[in-house]
């Protein structure tokens, strides 16, 4: 057979139920980039209609679908799986295990998101769900028609796989970790935060989706979530797992970084046990900050303080990681190759997003910032520019030992320097327009106010944005089909950075 | 002397970048500021701001310095102190409490009670705003407000939730079915804004919108009376 052939027949594996981590890893990571590729066409669409204001050719219900969708296909079926994926298939390496601590929950938990894809995709086609993916109350209880129910169903499917795996991780880790647990890889750190916040705050979300449904297929005569009650308990408990979710998503990304940049800065991390005590700290932070999205609600007067003080104090921590990862580049010996660029780019980006983070935590901002594009920007930047650049910088980084292949430099520099490029280009004018006036979630804007400019910028952005991605498949695709093997030594090297002696740094 | 090249080409690119950002968003955050409140979160807005541009230049140039001077000149003597740590956390710390305690002094200005206050009862249903004058029993589909003398704004919605938003207002709040929520705005500058809901509130979303005006005192009196 040839190396092609052998790569297809490998390839049928992945069609099947399979308990091997590596396998459901990679299950996860196919099954959120093609759903990356159907979100990012929504956005383009998204883009076509702003891209001049008044109506052009999608208003009303059905723009409220396509963001509704584009929004909970990103976050649920992109980002969340792809994340997954990629700890699924390295975790255990990292920290030393043969496999996962419970293969088959792993299968589960991968199995429930193709589930839940087929009910979303199809609940376009009843009614389709259209309240936003906040699906803030009475509004979702209001929408006709079976598909935002459908939606719902989807939703408590895949926020069920999120903590599968979740416990998988956890009990992976443990048992696995060094002797002085601190000294345990930052990556096996990141994921155990990531997952304890996960499993505290899925319960919660789940309760709220279940109440939802009741109050869908009961119908008006319940007056439960359409009540005062009803929007107070659907707004905390919806933020008490959605606000930890961005963390959730992005503390892997975290332990990503702090894996790459020493790799490629050729020396250990400089702090490696603050390091770990910082994405606790973090975890923790991001636990007890829902409240910052229900400034404006009415609904928490008196506690907006506390949470202001709470999401803001996050900024510590995440302040702390990055200066440690930019001392350990300050004390190495940098190599410019495509997993260290995205970690550049990781963090170039992240401290735009930490930074206008801070801002809309201030609560008299918020008041007028919130809702606006200003909001837009800044979680774009943080998911895009955060968690996927960590995300692109951690499949690079691990390809080759994973997949026995080696990439093409090149196209890998060119996707990382496009895609940092692209996501400052996208989302950064995001901040401008929230602060001229402009409200998300709507497909008009008034004319005449001046801002071509940034509208041009953010759709050149977007389709950049979406070349990368191109590149980015086509790199992968054909590496795996025809990419030159992996010499056998860097194959067997530690999937964790170890630190080397000085003599093979050279 | 290599080292300094390479520091001083970084800062330099960065600061000139960031002088022509901060310059066009200090000299003026909110395009439109039409009342008192506006103005203090405008205030604010420059404030934060100018910490985060000082402190963008400040970590963006320490990462790109870092990695070229790493990249050219290779491994360098450790830099890491405990005092250094300290500072890592120390500085981020102290940037979040002046954040903390600046935010806490607006929102307790834009938040305090005015002596009698113009009081406008505002109806939220899909997809219109109604404006009722409580003491002259007027209802209305604009929203027009003396100048100079404040107004308590008490918001409920008839079916879903809805937000009301003038940007040039400087605030917003949700108006929440069952939940009475409320405002309190100084206007200061004569002229016509536009009012908008900013809570997802179903198929009429972006048209739910309304007209604003802050006017005269006198030339208010004539539109109430007209109404």
């Amino acid at each position: 057979m040839s190396s092609e052939e052998v790569a297809l027949t490998g390839a049928r594996r992945y069609l099947r139920v399979s308990a091997d981590h590596e396998v459901v890893g990679v299950q996860f990571l196919v099954t959120g980039f093609a759903f990356l590729l159907i979100g990012g066409l929504m956005a383009l669409v998204i883009r076509a209609e702003q891209a001049l204001p008044g109506f052009n050719f999608l208003g009303g219900e059905a723009y409220n679908r396509l963001f509704t969708n584009h929004g909970s296909i990103m976050i649920f079926l992109a980002l969340m799986p792809a994340v997954l994926g990629l700890t699924h298939a390295v975790l255990p390496a990292t920290v030393g295990a043969a496999r996962a601590a419970f293969p088959k929950l792993g299968a589960l938990s991968f199995w429930l998101i193709p589930l839940a894809a087929m009910l979303m995709l199809a609940s376009f086609f009843v009614g389709g769900s259209s309240a936003g993916w906040t699906s803030y109350t009475p509004l979702s209880v209001q929408v006709p028609g079976v598909g935002q129910t459908i939606w719902a169903i989807s939703l408590f499917l895949l926020v069920s796989s999120l903590a599968l795996s979740a416990l998988n991780f956890l009990f992976t880790i443990r048992g696995h970790e060094m002797e002085d647990r601190w000294e345990t890889p930052l990556f096996a750190w990141s994921v155990k935060a990531s997952s304890v916040m996960a499993l505290i705050a899925s319960p919660v979300l789940l309760l709220a989706l279940m109440l939802l449904l009741v109050q869908r297929i009961a119908g008006p005569q319940l007056a439960l979530m359409d009540s005062a009650v009803g929007v107070t308990i659907w707004q905390n408990f919806f933020w008490f797992f959605a606000h930890p979710l961005t963390l959730i998503l992005m503390l892997p990304m975290l332990g990503v970084i702090s894996e790459v940049v020493p790799s490629y800065s050729g020396r250990p991390i400089v702090a490696h046990r603050s390091s770990a005590i910082a994405m606790v700290v973090i975890a923790g932070l991001g636990l007890v900050a829902w409240g910052q999205h229900m400034f404006a609600s009415g609904l928490i007067a008196g506690l907006r303080i506390p949470f202001m003080v709470a999401s803001m104090a996050i900024a510590i921590p995440l302040a702390y990681i990055v200066f440690v990862w930019i001392a350990t580049i300050w004390q190495g010996k940098v190599r410019f190759e495509t997993p260290m660029l995205f970690a550049l780019g990781f963090i170039a980006l992240f401290i735009i997003g930490g930074l206008s983070g801070l801002i809309l935590a201030s609560v008299p901002i918020n008041l007028q910032l919130s809702s606006s594009y200003f909001v837009l920007g800044h979680f774009h930047i943080a998911l895009l520019g955060g968690a996927i650049s960590g995300l692109f910088a951690g499949i690079y980084y691990w390809f080759p030992r994973l997949s026995g292949k080696e990439y093409d430099e090149v196209l890998g520099i060119l996707h990382a320097l496009g895609h940092t490029g692209a996501v400052f280009l996208t989302y950064s004018p995001m901040f401008i327009l929230g602060l001229i006036g402009l409200r998300r979630r709507v497909f008009d804007y008034p004319a005449g106010l001046d801002i071509e400019i940034y509208q041009l910028g953010i759709t050149a952005g977007a389709l950049m944005l979406a070349s990368t991605v191109m590149l980015f498949l086509y790199n992968m695709f054909f590496s795996i089909l025809r990419g030159e093997s992996v010499e056998q030594d860097r194959s067997k090297a530690g999937w964790s950075f170890q630190p080397m002696s000085e003599n093979e740094l050279g | 002397m290599r080292e300094r090249t390479i520091l001083l080409i970084t800062l330099l690119g960065l600061g000139i970048v960031a002088v022509g950002v901060a310059a066009g968003v200090l000299a003026q955050p909110l395009p439109q500021i039409a009342t008192a409140e506006a103005q203090s979160v405008s205030q604010a807005l420059k404030v934060f701001f100018g910490i985060s541009a000082a402190v963008f230049v400040g970590m963006e140039g320490l990462l790109v310095f870092a990695a070229v001077r790493g990249h050219l000149l290779g491994k360098s003597k450790g830099i890491i102190g405990s005092g250094l740590e300290m500072l890592w956390i120390a500085l981020p710390a102290l940037l979040v409490a002046v954040i903390v305690i600046y935010s806490v002094n607006v929102l307790s200005e834009i938040e305090t009670p005015a002596n009698h206050p113009m009081r406008v009862r505002v109806t939220a249903r899909q997809f219109e705003w109604e404006f009722f004058y409580v003491d002259s029993a007027v209802s209305s589909d604009t929203l027009v407000l003396p100048v100079g003398r404040p107004a308590e704004l008490v918001f409920t919605s008839e079916d879903v939730i809805h937000s009301f938003w003038v940007p040039a207002f400087g605030e917003k709040v949700d108006a929440v079915p069952g939940i009475v929520t409320s405002i309190t705005i100084t206007p200061l500058k004569v002229g016509f804004y536009q009012g908008v809901c900013a809570e997802l509130c179903g198929e009429g979303h972006t048209e739910m919108q309304a007209e604003v005006r802050i006017q005269e005192l006198s030339a208010f009196k004539t539109w109430l009376g007209s109404q």
